[in-house]
């Protein structure tokens, strides 16, 4: 688990997009293009002025560092992050700064160059209300700023900025020699002794005497020292840098110095590292920038070039992962919730967070793929999901549906191993559910191998995954044993694979089974399809566990073509999530597995060709046309819109293949009968449908009923005639309304919760019979 | 919410009542006003309840 922690340092969520990086002041121009494109002028003024000091100047004379940096420079033209501030400046409003009244400090600095990064600094310790001296050799301030602009016009943004704040200007006062202005220097002091205690000592100084200036000893780049008990700071001009970088640094420098003032660390600002921010791709489509009519953007313009801008950030995960963009929660904050979950039973945190969404994960594997660090959340979410196992963190109620199911699948209903006499090179693996939809997807492919490879095995059986999206380690032990005996017994085939899910759990489980994928067979064995000509232009459904598979990919494709039927890519190929089947979303969070199935859904308006069972049942039970690519070839629903089979029928076909192949393929009766649904029940469609959404099974429906009928357990509405009952089946408790016929049951209403009822519980100061 | 329905329990024939009944989920227990039969304690849950009120128990405990 620290491992997986660990990789979560290099997260870049929070990195800045790369105009704030190259700005100097890294001025945070999402937020100022925000209030921007909103048309709040003087809030985006604020948000300038909060960050450059002197936004007047700033905006006149930078070179725009943001605008080189900006990623719409190589596609069409860069956002004109300068041309918006320029607009903000002079479209602004309220520009007179707000005055604080804030006590006076007692404690001193002083500013050697009053310069932009001098004027600067002085600034913001000024608004702090310290006490500024201002030293100066020359007899104006501004120093090489009356280079670039008009002296009237920085001098009037000096006085805007100032208003409310005070300093004292020496002017034509040249610094010789910082020691008689620092405190307590007298033992490094002695040539100028005298003179210490007549002149004005300081707390702070900061040196920023321009290009070329005095730096009084004071080591350059990033200096600082302390004589006596002042901190001294270097910055700007003098340290090789330009107008923008200077006063930056003057506006850095200050933060340094009050921590220096109010803690006593005396530490150079940092550098900070180079952004990591990797913006999102999609979002990056050609709009021609703006051109202003005017030389000032109106603020029409400014909305429309400040719409431009796609606000980058890296979020490649909530913009690929499905649970991040469902849950809302960053990969950084699940990964801290997932760690506080999988603390074991025992231990004094109680909490588990992450409980739903760990196991509501798809585990489609993309989110680790898409971030560009490749942070493996989703292997941290299939390691949470043992640990939350062995601390007995997952609600019994998740797990309940998926391993009846998957021990129905290997029970003797439904689970099959035979060779067709001597064991042969190779064995049909279909999967659980291929043969649940419909026994015919199983057992004509199968008569198809028959054909060519004789002695092609076949092994009907669950692969196992349900355990593991359970994260129960003891059983998928078990699990993969009893399946590696199998393939022993079977003599060690090939397996062929229908279904890529199963594939992908046996390669990562038991790479020693050597997989290939039917369509890869079928391909290589020389299938011929009738050609159909079908008119209908179909999309290509990769499911997530063929992702990156690219023979399967090609085979599939080839199979399609020769099939005759029209079929194009998605729009992003094969790169999207699982179809919403995966995990045990389905149960612990009904309304994520909801949103995955229709986002994928939306891939697309044209119907789609799946080659994975589950694509097709999710697809074709929302009411998208979807065919698998085995109805084209093999003709058993070409048209995608057979209603798909609910839990009960499911589970009698799965007999039924069973019971087929025994007659059809080994001439032999099947030796235990069908099992059969006790009561004959008779369901609306609505109340069918809500069964099936609960994952309730009519046997489980028939022993509500039983358990009323003959305990007299139940509760009659005598408005209606219905009679109300419940029954536990394992953790889940199933309500059933009801209302005999002369032959069966009508249902009226099925619904289900996970709480119990305490029935022994003492209830209303009575003690009720425990075996009620 | 419309007029509770009258509910009988068909054992004991008489009328169910608003009482006490215990619930647990994920290690806690709780109480609540349910039907049920003041004579054999049997529970009666409308959908409305389960659907609605449980449901969102539920939820809210396994987020915890």
């Amino acid at each position: 688990m620290q491992n997986y922690y660990k990789q979560f340092d290099v997260c870049r969520e929070r990195d800045i997009p790369s105009c704030a990086d190259g700005c100097p002041f890294k001025m945070d121009i999402l937020t100022v293009q925000e209030r921007i494109a909103k048309g709040r002028f003087n809030a985006a003024y604020k948000s300038i002025r909060d960050c450059v000091a002197f936004p007047g100047i700033v905006s006149e004379i930078c070179p725009a560092y943001c605008e080189d940096a900006c990623v719409r420079k190589t596609l069409d033209a860069s956002v004109q992050i300068r041309g918006l501030e320029r607009a903000v400046v002079a479209g602004a409003t309220r520009k007179t700064p707000n005055k604080y009244n804030l006590p006076a400090r007692k404690k001193s600095v002083a500013v050697i160059g009053a310069g932009l990064s001098g004027m600067g600094f002085a600034f913001r310790m000024a608004s702090k209300k310290y006490a500024v001296t201002i030293f100066e050799k020359s007899g104006k301030i501004g120093g090489r700023l009356a280079e670039q602009m008009e002296e009237a016009r920085y001098m009037a943004e000096f006085d805007l900025q100032f208003k409310n704040e005070k300093y004292e200007l020496k002017l034509n006062t040249e610094i010789q020699d910082i020691y008689p202005l620092c405190r307590g220097a007298e033992g490094q002091l002695e040539q100028s002794a005298d003179a210490q205690s007549e002149e004005q000592t300081f707390d702070i100084i900061y040196i920023a005497t321009g290009k070329g200036g005095n730096t009084f000893s004071v080591p350059i780049p990033g200096g600082c020292m302390k004589i006596g008990e002042t901190g001294v700071f270097i910055g700007g001009e003098v340290c090789g840098k330009d107008m923008m970088h200077a006063l930056a640094d003057g506006l850095d420098i200050a933060i340094s110095a009050e921590s220096f003032l109010k803690a006593g660390r005396l530490e150079y600002p940092e550098v900070t590292e180079p952004t990591g921010c990797v913006p999102n791709a999609d979002k990056l489509v050609e709009i021609p920038p703006v051109t202003p009519e005017d030389k000032v953007f109106t603020e029409e313009e400014c909305m429309a070039e400040a719409a431009r801008c796609i606000r980058c950030k890296c979020d490649a995960c909530a913009a690929q992962c499905d649970l991040v963009a469902y849950f809302e929660k960053m990969p950084v904050k699940m990964r801290d919730e997932i760690f506080l979950s999988c603390k074991p039973a025992g231990s004094l945190v109680h909490k588990s967070p992450a409980r739903k969404y760990v196991a509501a994960c798809t585990r489609c594997d993309l989110m680790t793929e898409v971030c560009p660090e490749h942070i493996d959340l989703c292997g941290m979410v299939e390691h949470a999901r043992h640990k939350m196992h062995e601390a007995d963190k997952v609600p019994a109620a998740y797990r309940q549906y998926f391993i009846r199911d998957m021990e129905f699948a290997n029970g003797p209903y439904a689970a099959l191993k035979r060779t067709t006499g001597a064991p042969g090179a190779y064995a049909f693996f279909p999967g659980c559910n291929l043969g649940a939809l419909d026994p015919e997807y199983v057992i004509k492919p199968y008569k198809w191998l028959l054909t060519k490879e004789p002695d092609t095995s076949l092994l009907l059986r669950c692969c196992s995954v349900p355990v593991d999206w359970d994260g129960n380690s003891a059983a998928r032990k078990e699990e993969i044993q009893s399946l590696r005996q199998d393939w022993e017994d079977l003599g060690k085939p090939v397996f062929i694979m229908a279904c890529m899910s199963c594939q992908k759990h046996l390669r990562e489980y038991l790479p020693e089974i050597e997989t290939i994928s039917l369509y890869e067979i079928m391909q290589e064995w020389g299938f011929t399809p009738e050609a159909e000509g079908e008119q209908t232009n179909f999309s290509i459904f990769d499911p997530c566990s063929a992702r990156k598979e690219e023979e399967v990919q090609a085979a599939v494709r080839s199979l399609i073509a020769a099939s005759g039927v029209q079929a194009e890519e998605l729009p992003k190929g094969d790169r999207h999530g699982c179809c919403g089947f995966g995990g045990m979303g389905s149960i612990a969070a009904p309304d994520f597995a909801e949103y995955v199935a229709r986002q994928r859904m939306e891939l697309s308006e044209n119907p789609y060709i799946v080659y994975c069972a589950n694509c097709k049942e999710i697809f074709c039970d929302r009411g998208k046309k979807t065919v698998h690519l085995l109805d084209l070839l093999f003709d058993i629903d070409p048209d995608g819109t057979k209603s798909q089979p609910d839990l009960t029928r499911r589970r009698n076909n799965r007999t039924l293949l069973k019971k087929r192949l025994l007659e059809e393929i080994w001439k032999e009766e099947m030796e235990m009968k069908p099992q059969e649904i006790q009561y004959s029940l008779i369901m609306q469609d609505a109340v069918r449908e809500k069964v099936n959404k609960q994952k309730i099974l009519e046997e489980d429906i028939c022993a509500v009923i039983d358990r009323a009928e003959t305990t007299g357990r139940r509760t009659l509405n005598p408005e209606s005639g219905h009679y109300t009952a419940y029954n536990e089946i394992g953790y889940i408790t199933c309500w059933v309304e009801y209302s005999p016929l002369v032959e069966g049951y009508e249902i009226h209403n099925v619904y289900t919760h996970r709480m119990k009822i305490e029935l022994e519980a003492v209830w209303n100061g009575k003690k009720t019979e425990t075996d009620m | 919410m419309e007029k509770k329905q009258k509910l009988i329990c068909d054992q004991c024939k008489v009328e169910l009542e608003e009482l006490d009944a215990q619930f647990s989920y994920l290690g806690k227990s709780f109480r609540h006003k349910v039907s049920r039969c003041p004579q054999c304690g049997q529970v009666c849950l409308s959908e409305e309840l389960v659907n609605g009120r449980m449901s969102e128990v539920e939820s809210m405990m396994e987020d915890k």
